[in-house]
């Protein structure tokens, strides 16, 4: 953008310096920010659930959730065993409403995901393994000291 | 309504419209420019980590600190206590101003954190926020607790 008159007063005008600096940053952190963080708890002496959830198209935050409630873009969660999940999201989401202010499906695809594991022990070691099975489902493994173990975790998905 | 809060695509207004057509795209901004910021901000704003930090457990030091809510770098560095070795933990304020200088309530949801260097199989766990603590040990291969550097990321 480029200013149209010289700036008069800073506190009323919205300037091209500002509106440049606004889109440059927006544009990196959309490249860098997570599309999703969760955080899930497993099996165990509370319900699974999705303890946390912050996702980048959805207004919503949520807070323990349990398996059967999940928003309706997470296709499923599976607990296959002991430290051993499948998260799976749907391949479309409603995203950013129209001039209309009507929000039409687009297709939601993931490259890769990080995280890790959280323990409420001392002395062990937890381990987060994921794998990108294909676009919307990441599979997730978890071991404490090298045993397949149900532990809370986090996961950023991009 | 901005961090510590994470405000809704609905915090920043209406879908905007065009007052009348954009005539020279360099000067004048169009409301689908404009909406196109909201809904990224609010996205984006959900996602990214409210707080990030880089500390050294060994000295021990603070070595980085980033946090939303503070965007010119005007607070105190986090209250951060060495329990022992390998073992902090990292205290966040009840409140926090926002950018109209009102108090808002934050409490830490999740993190991360991430040993930086050491050896093969040298590991930062942190454990699920209790309250304004998050506590990171850090272990060794043998699970021993050991003082090294990592960075913490806070939701």
């Amino acid at each position: 953008m480029r200013d149209e008159r010289r700036t008069v007063n800073s506190k009323t005008e919205f300037t091209a310096a500002q509106a440049n600096l606004s889109f440059h940053q927006l544009g990196a952190m959309g490249l860098i920010a997570p599309k999703a963080v969760m955080m899930w708890f497993p099996p165990g002496d509370e319900a699974a659930d999705l303890r946390h959830g912050n996702f980048a198209w959805d207004q919503t935050i949520y807070n323990a959730v349990a398996l059967g409630s999940l928003p309706s873009y997470i296709s499923s969660y599976v607990v296959n065993g002991v430290g051993d999940y499948t998260l799976t999201f749907a391949n479309q989401v409603l995203g950013r409403p129209d001039d209309d202010g009507i929000q039409q499906l687009e297709v939601l695809s993931f490259q890769f995901a990080m995280g890790d594991v959280n323990l409420s022990g001392g002395g062990v070691r937890g381990f987060f393994n994921v794998t990108l099975v294909n676009p919307q489902t990441f599979n997730i493994e978890i071991t404490r000291s090298a045993v397949p173990s149900h532990q809370p975790y986090v996961i950023a998905v991009f | 309504m901005g961090f510590p809060e994470r405000p809704p695509r609905v915090a920043f207004g209406p879908e905007m419209k065009n007052k009348r057509p954009p005539q020279i795209p360099e000067t004048d901004l169009s409301a689908d420019q404009v909406n196109l910021d909201f809904w990224q901000i609010s996205g984006a704003g959900r996602t990214l980590p409210m707080a990030v930090f880089l500390y050294d457990g060994a000295t021990p030091n603070l070595i980085f600190q980033a946090m939303a809510f503070d965007p010119n770098q005007e607070l105190a560095d986090l209250t951060i206590v060495k329990n022992g070795t390998g073992d902090y933990t990292f205290t966040f304020e009840a409140t926090y101003k926002n950018e109209k200088g009102q108090d808002i309530a934050f409490v830490p949801r999740m993190s991360m954190a991430m040993f930086q260097g050491g050896t093969a199989g040298d590991k930062a766990t942190p454990f699920p926020p209790f309250g304004q603590d998050i506590l990171v040990r850090v272990r060794n291969a043998a699970e021993a607790l050991i003082d090294g550097t990592f960075m913490l990321a806070v939701w």
